[in-house]
């Protein structure tokens, strides 16, 4: 198994006291494997990818569990071994591009810093390696980008750029956060379609997060939904969108914008739910009950567990079963 | 159906900076657009970034003066009116924008926030109407009243957005200009919002010129839609045309870039190569043609003009700038 993560809770420091963002996740990624985590702002999934890759300093939080990179414990690692792992063999990149970014430094003295780093290429052999590697990902004119500043870029010439710096040194795992969000739709497509190509050729494991069902219908092979730090549904894509087993789930996929190509636009999508309230401070019972349309005193006081419901279909919910068998 | 605005052929260039002595670059932001919006109704503006949507939608809201065209509300011409002139008009168009953290002064409460207008306008009379009428703005956004005395930082974009939207709504307005309004916000609040302002727009009878990227989102909401590239509007239709039966080839790569929900879709998209070109030199011809899975030779010397598809009877209210369509140039 290529990352193992066992019971993962990270803590806030805020300054009414700790913010639990991450309630004992748990999760795997194989190699070659692309996982999307899904849920709405503020339900961890940021937070999560940021733990696991030690960029959360302890001065911003706490975080307890256990992650497995290649069977080796990463949170065990000293910081320099660490770095080692980071950039090198986990690439990452984030919402916003030109946040990643150094806008003082070329695009060419980027990727170069990276090569030399770990691989210990020399300036003329980073150089060519850094052309490829813009080649690699549509940039149309490699040898102009390398000259060019940050700035000089559009937002998805910009995030061409950063998939080529996580690219850089050949990474068995890429985590992506919202990696289309900032972009246009036509600009995303292109993307999209970009990051399943370097999945076929590099055979790349990719971790997607983002709260686009749409982006997750297009490039994931299995799908983790996420409420308030915890795990509610896990399952292959074409089972999740076909039987959906979760009532957050189900709600998250009514609620997702389509294209009603009939006629109409008073759409039959749900009532937005309710806002995200205190729910998260309860510590027993389903973090889920207070905007659950099937919640019951049981879930008020039990949380649910992970179980299986199906092959390879985890759910935590009471009355998961009784959803599927209504549908 | 009268127009409440009616935009004619609008224009707006702007100068680059550029180094001492060498020439500035001309930006052609908006180049030619016409179109018009009647009460009640929700027209959307779609496009990528950098197609001059924005610039247009403060246009309208007269943020700026123009370089060409007319610009007409509730049939007199406003477009070359004096700020004082303007002033009055200002409260019966109002706009909602992209980044609520920006748009909302964090120094104010939220009661203060949507009082501004009100008085601003002088709308109000004493203090206990004011509170009253911010109470009301507060119901018609379905945000707590207590929120009355919170600041922009104590609440969740969701929340910022629909202070934002009281702002707006407090003078009564005929016309809200959204721009990007949503596009921030996730899933759940997105459509809560857009459920919000469909309801206001039922009992208010207020128009919306919502300006947006995301056609699934535009689908929405909007009446007509416009589509527009570099400056120029290349298709505009109600809103079942532009969806379903869409002409131009642009309008099908907008619509064929959005993700389904659905898994078994995976791939079957319209992928348009490049990206926009700069609006400092659009190309020749037609402005599309260097992207264009359909172009052919005239499309490089020609450019289209806006027009009924003259085969095609049925599409009354569409129009579309392509030479596909043999109702362009002719």
């Amino acid at each position: 198994m290529l990352l193992e993560v066992e019971n993962l809770q990270t803590s806030f420091r805020t300054a009414a006291g700790f913010l639990r963002a991450v309630d004992g996740f748990s999760f795997h990624v194989a190699d070659g494997e692309t996982v999307a985590l899904v849920g709405e702002s503020g339900c961890g999934k940021t937070a999560t990818a940021l733990s696991l890759l030690g960029l959360i300093p302890p001065s911003q939080g706490v975080i307890a569990g256990t992650v497995r990179w290649r069977g080796t414990d990463l949170f065990a690692l000293g910081d320099r071994a660490m770095r080692d792992i980071r950039g090198k063999e986990i690439g990452m990149i984030f919402q916003d591009p030109s946040a990643s970014l150094n806008p003082v430094l070329t695009i060419g003295h980027q990727i170069g810093e990276i090569l030399r780093r770990h691989q210990q290429l020399d300036r003329r052999a980073a150089t060519e390696r850094a052309v490829d590697l813009l080649d690699l990902v549509g940039v149309p004119e490699p040898h102009q980008c390398l000259r060019d500043y940050p700035h000089r870029l559009s937002g998805g010439l910009q995030q061409r750029v950063t998939l080529a710096l996580a690219m850089a040194c050949n990474p068995k795992l890429l985590i992506a956060d919202e990696p289309t969000s900032a972009l246009d739709a036509t600009i995303q497509a292109q993307i999209l379609d970009l990051i399943t190509r370097l999945k076929r050729s590099t055979g790349v494991a990719i971790l997607l997060i983002t709260h686009d069902i749409g982006v997750v219908a297009e490039i994931a092979d299995r799908v983790m939904v996420m409420f308030a730090g915890r795990k509610v549904e896990d399952a292959p894509v074409a089972d999740l969108f076909r039987s959906p087993r979760h009532p957050y789930t189900l709600a998250l996929l009514a609620a997702a914008p389509r294209l009603q190509r009939s006629s109409g636009n008073e759409s039959n999508q749900g009532a937005g739910s309710p806002a995200f309230g205190a729910s998260r401070i309860s510590a027993s019972g389903c973090t889920y009950a207070a905007r659950c349309p099937l919640a019951t005193d049981l879930c008020r006081t039990l949380a649910p567990v992970v179980e299986t419901k199906a092959q390879q279909h985890f759910v935590a919910c009471h009355f998961a079963s009784r959803e599927a068998s209504a549908a | 159906m009268s127009a409440l605005l009616e935009v004619h052929d609008l224009k707006k260039h702007f100068v680059k900076p550029a180094p001492a002595f060498a020439p500035k670059p001309i930006v052609y932001a908006v180049d030619g657009v016409s179109f018009a919006i009647a009460r009640g109704e929700t027209l959307a503006l779609v496009g990528e970034s950098g197609c001059g949507k924005t610039t247009l939608g403060r246009s309208v809201l007269g943020l700026h003066g123009i370089t060409a065209g007319r610009i007409v509300w509730n049939g007199r011409r406003i477009d070359h009116l004096s700020a004082g002139a303007l002033r009055p008009l200002r409260r019966q168009v109002q706009a909602v924008f992209q980044d609520s953290n920006r748009s909302l002064d964090p120094r104010m409460t939220v009661g203060d926030l949507i009082a501004e207008p009100l008085r601003n306008f002088g709308l109000v009379g004493g203090e206990q109407q004011t509170e009253q009428r911010v109470a009301d703005l507060l119901d018609l956004v379905r945000l707590a009243r207590t929120y009355a005395r919170r600041r922009p930082h104590q609440l969740s974009g969701g929340e910022r957005q629909r202070v934002g939207l009281a702002r707006a709504l407090a003078p009564r307005p005929d016309l809200i200009v959204c721009d990007e309004a949503v596009s921030a916000l996730d899933t759940f609040t997105k459509l809560a919002i857009i459920n919000l302002l469909k309801e206001i727009q039922r009992t208010l009878g207020t128009a919306l010129l919502f300006i947006g990227h995301d056609l699934a989102v535009v689908d929405s909401i909007a009446h007509r839609i416009a589509v527009m590239y570099l400056g120029k509007i290349v298709e505009i239709g109600t809103r079942e045309q532009i969806i379903a039966a869409p002409k131009h080839p642009y309008t099908a790569a907008l619509l064929s870039a959005v993700l389904a929900p659905d898994p078994t879709t995976r791939g079957e998209r319209i992928v348009l190569q490049g990206e926009l070109p700069g609006a400092a030199h659009p190309p020749t011809g037609c402005r599309f043609h260097t992207r264009c899975p359909r172009d052919f030779a005239r499309c490089h010397i020609e450019e289209p003009r806006l027009a009924q598809d003259s085969s095609d009877r049925d599409t009354v209210g569409q129009q579309v700038a392509c030479h596909l369509y043999n109702g362009s140039g002719a």
